[in-house]
């Protein structure tokens, strides 16, 4: 038995960079020499999603979604592209396990807190948990809070709070609801794109990783995504989804 | 020394070396008798750098079609004859894949109607474009493709590329051409700057090039 692992993301039409992380991940776990072969597959970009086995030689391959959220995509479309048939399936002779995207998995956290530490916060800090969030499914807010959840058992932070993009709590109310002077905003987004790169820094009228506003200091960090520790949860979901 | 071309690359062995780079590269040269995109830039292989490289069309637009007939000049990788295959790759996601499935007789070929009906959310709407539109999109966007579309049953040449099943790309067209049918967009002048999939854009190249067809 041979095992492979392909990792499964939406890409974009319109931003080239979107689907980096995807590669980069994948780069480094071809590194780590855990699986015969790795291979990256999108919803938006080649390969496919549809077309994400063709060729691909192992015979027992674990799929790990780089979504943040267990909504729409990791629920209907990946599955419905792919053909898998549940948590295990098998199609054209392989046997194929599809794990719960990185954006659910406890192991997150300390990426999380390890983008808020490289931003600077400190004991005194709030950490705000950015996700995208949407009216549309509710389902989406959940792996955000979670997370958020986990990040202030730590205590690492003087306060962690949870903020959205695209719904309540909105990230443009943050500074009303945190008291700390100094806050970090760390988005909870797999990649640096269009949301992370323009739409939050836009609302928010950031004016680079530090924003100075009525005596308090806003940072900004990059994306949890693109963490090379997020390597580290990729290896975790597969190496829970071999026991199955 | 052995040479073919594989889409709008050009790959020439010599002594168990490979080097592969767009065959508009020479094209280019020997229109003026310079080498203007030569020396071309040496991209390292292996690695992303080159994966990263043909994202990027010669304006620096994003081909979120890999086939798409703008391949960037001006860059080459020099490798082993046994990594070519891995270049391609990096170029022209499972080409070679399916290529080698089609001559088996084992390429699985979904057809348009199939991939239409399953959409959901806001690709569900796609469905509804009549056949004729499904014809011109397939043309527009087919057509600037270097995949040879025989889900539609079209003919494959000695050396070319199978593509088994529309891709998201088409998907994104059909959807807005579904949506046109119901109010149809007025044409417009093209303009470069607009990206390669922004079909919801006035001036696109793809969406002009469909309303053209589709001109009453």
């Amino acid at each position: 038995m041979s095992r492979g692992l392909l990792l499964v993301g939406h890409g974009s039409h319109l931003d080239g960079a979107s689907s980096a992380p995807f590669h980069a991940h994948a780069a480094r776990m071809r590194e780590r020499g855990a699986f015969d072969a790795v291979r990256v597959a999108t919803w938006k970009e080649e390969p496919s999603l549809p077309r994400a086995l063709d060729g691909f030689e192992p015979d027992d391959v674990t799929v790990v979604p780089i979504f943040m959220s267990d909504g729409y995509f990791t629920g209907e479309v990946v599955p419905r592209e792919m053909g898998l048939t549940g948590r295990v399936s098998c199609l054209r002779g392989k046997t194929v396990r599809y794990t719960a995207p990185v954006g659910s998995h406890p192991a997150l956290a300390r990426v999380i807190v390890q983008r808020a530490l490289e931003s600077g916060a400190t004991r005194d800090s709030a950490v705000a948990v950015l996700g995208h969030g949407t009216p549309r499914n509710p389902k989406s807010e959940t792996n955000i809070y979670e997370q958020a959840a986990r990040v202030r058992s730590m205590h690492l932070f003087g306060e962690v709070v949870t903020a959205f993009m695209d719904q309540e709590p909105n990230m443009r109310g943050l500074l009303d609801v945190v008291t700390a002077s100094d806050v970090v905003v760390v988005p909870l987004f797999i990649a640096n794109g269009w949301h992370v790169g323009s739409t939050i820094p836009s609302e928010l009228a950031l004016e680079g990783p530090e924003t100075r506003r009525g005596g308090r200091r806003l940072r900004y960090a990059t994306a949890v995504g693109t963490h090379p520790m997020v390597a580290d949860v990729i290896e975790e979901l597969a190496q829970d989804a071999a026991t199955w | 020394m052995v040479t073919r071309s594989v889409g709008e690359l050009r790959i020439e062995v010599s002594d168990g070396i490979a080097v592969v780079q767009p065959a508009a590269n020479q094209a280019a040269a020997k229109a003026d008798g310079n080498e203007v995109f030569a020396p071309a830039r040496a991209i390292a292989w292996p690695g992303d750098e080159l994966r990263q490289a043909v994202r990027s069309d010669d304006l620096g637009r994003y081909r979120p079609l890999s086939g798409a007939k703008s391949m960037p000049r001006g860059w080459k990788v020099e490798c082993a004859e046994a990594d070519v295959e891995g270049v391609l790759e990096s170029v022209y996601p499972l080409a070679l894949v399916h290529r080698r499935q089609w001559d088996r007789g084992e390429l699985r070929v979904v057809g348009l109607d199939e991939v239409l009906k399953r959409q959901t959310g806001r690709y569900e709407v796609a469905a509804e474009l009549e056949s004729v539109g499904r014809d011109a999109a397939r043309e527009v966007l087919c057509g600037d493709c270097v995949r040879t579309p025989v889900w539609s049953g079209e003919r494959m040449l000695n050396d070319g590329l199978p593509c088994p099943e529309p891709c998201s790309v088409l998907i994104s067209l059909c959807r807005e051409a579904a949506l046109w049918q119901t109010k149809r967009p007025e044409p417009a002048e093209t303009e470069d700057a607009i990206p390669y999939a922004a079909f919801d854009h006035s001036g696109n190249a793809i969406r002009e090039a469909y309303l053209a067809k589709r001109a009453p």
